[in-house]
């Protein structure tokens, strides 16, 4: 299978502080990879690295593809609906309104959040802003989507729901997936392969093939 | 009596008579409100200036500083010397020179914080420092604005009222230092009666709501 994300070497560091010590890892096309570590090892930032968003000091970040990036921390604007903020993702990056609409129709029936699309951010729950992130992510048609802590406040059993929801847009758009997380279990569910990171400065400590 | 009672305060207004005093209200109405309009686009200007130029940034801390520290007092003497006493631009320009402060601080403070809080969402979208300017950060900007303009309004209703007392423009300020001329001291007590009713109207039934309406736009 085609080689999507490609890492060699890969080294961050804030000042002094090293984060990321020689991290080498390759994602196939279509892949689940879910990232676990301690809280603070550097799993945020390994996927802002991915995302082109934080620079890095040495190594290589090859990756043949578009990204949506969903970050831990839901970023909505307050004064426009969820569907407001999800097109002026797509107008800024120039894409046509109509071309948006039937991407968000979609996803938003995959991720049962249509019936909230017209609510401002301040309506609506946790769970459901941040699946308005992600649908802001995916209207942009990502070849990768990158989620950030997704399950983080959500109790159980939406949970299990929100995981049936990543798997079914996976297999919708052939999306490569790359889930961050400091629990096992939450990624256990959705990943093909696990990759275990240490304590800070974050090393691949093991990789788990699940699927 | 030095201090009139409000009965006879009440029968100064109605001897004043209606269409003087909306006449008057209008006219201090208007000097607030343009003199407000003119400091809040120089302010959104300046900021706007700053946040796509670092050296314009420099600039607008200094007119910042420098704004805040004259007194709106050696503004309304400056404007009349330089307009004349009768003229109509002194209490709009006196009332700008004293909202454009506060308006501005408020900006100054509110770009720095959506800055902060957008620019990872800015960085995600791959926006251009424009589109954050005019998508993310200006629009963020109405709650503060809302809030800094309702202390901005209330200072220049009262500001316009000093301005106007200097001058021979009309308005309430002009009828309240007349009434103190001619030592009709009902007419003082009645059109500072005027300006409170004024002022908490304004503030009630326009400037709250707005600010409330906004306050669900902020972060």
């Amino acid at each position: 299978m085609e080689t999507i994300i490609r890492v060699r070497d890969l080294v961050k560091r804030y000042g002094e502080e090293l984060v990321l010590d020689h991290i080498t890892l390759e994602v196939r096309k279509g892949e689940s990879i879910g990232i676990v570590g301690p809280n603070g090892a550097g799993k945020s930032t390994f996927l802002r690295v991915l995302a082109g968003i934080e620079p890095y000091d040495s190594g290589t970040v090859e990756v043949n593809g578009s990204i949506g990036y969903v970050p831990q921390e839901t970023i909505l604007l307050p004064w426009r609906t969820l569907k407001g903020n999800i097109l002026l993702a797509a107008k800024i990056r120039g894409i046509e309104k109509r071309v948006a609409e039937r991407i968000l129709d979609e996803n938003a029936d995959i991720l049962a959040i249509s019936g909230y699309l017209d609510m401002y951010p301040s309506q609506v729950s946790g769970g459901t802003a941040r699946k308005a992130q992600i649908l802001m992510a995916l209207v942009l048609d990502p070849d990768i989507l990158l989620l950030d802590e997704p399950f983080t406040g959500l109790d159980m059993e939406t949970i299990e729901s929100f995981q049936a929801q990543i798997k079914m847009l996976k297999e919708a758009h052939n999306l490569t997936i790359i889930t961050v997380s400091h629990m096992m279990d939450e990624l256990m569910e959705i990943s093909d392969r696990l990759i275990m990171f240490t304590h800070k400065p974050a090393r691949i400590r093991r990789i788990l093939q699940v699927k | 009596m030095l201090i009139p009672s409000p009965t006879s305060t009440y029968e100064a207004i109605t001897r004043i008579g209606t269409d003087k005093i909306l006449n008057a209200v209008t006219t201090t109405l208007t000097n607030s409100l343009l003199g407000y309009l003119l400091g809040l686009i120089g302010s959104i200007a300046l900021v706007i200036g700053a946040y796509l130029n670092k050296h314009i940034e420099a600039l607008v801390n200094a007119t910042n500083t420098f704004a805040q520290s004259i007194s709106v007092l050696v503004w309304a003497i400056i404007f009349i010397m330089i307009f004349g006493v009768t003229s109509r631009k002194p209490p709009i320009l006196v009332v700008a020179a004293a909202t454009f402060p506060i308006l501005l601080s408020s900006l100054i403070g509110a770009v720095r914080s959506l800055d902060e809080k957008f620019s990872l969402l800015a960085k995600m979208l791959g926006a251009s420092k424009l589109q954050e300017l005019f998508y993310f950060i200006l629009p963020g900007t109405v709650s503060y604005l809302a809030a800094a303009s309702r202390a901005a309004i209330g200072i220049a209703l009262r500001i316009s009222v000093v301005a106007e007392a200097f001058g021979a423009s009309g308005g309430v300020g002009y009828w309240l230092v007349y009434s103190y001329d001619i030592g009709f001291k009902e007419g003082v007590f009645a059109w500072a009666s005027i300006l409170i009713i004024l002022m908490i109207a304004v503030d009630m039934l326009i400037l709250r709501p707005i600010e409330r309406w906004t306050m669900k736009w902020r972060l």
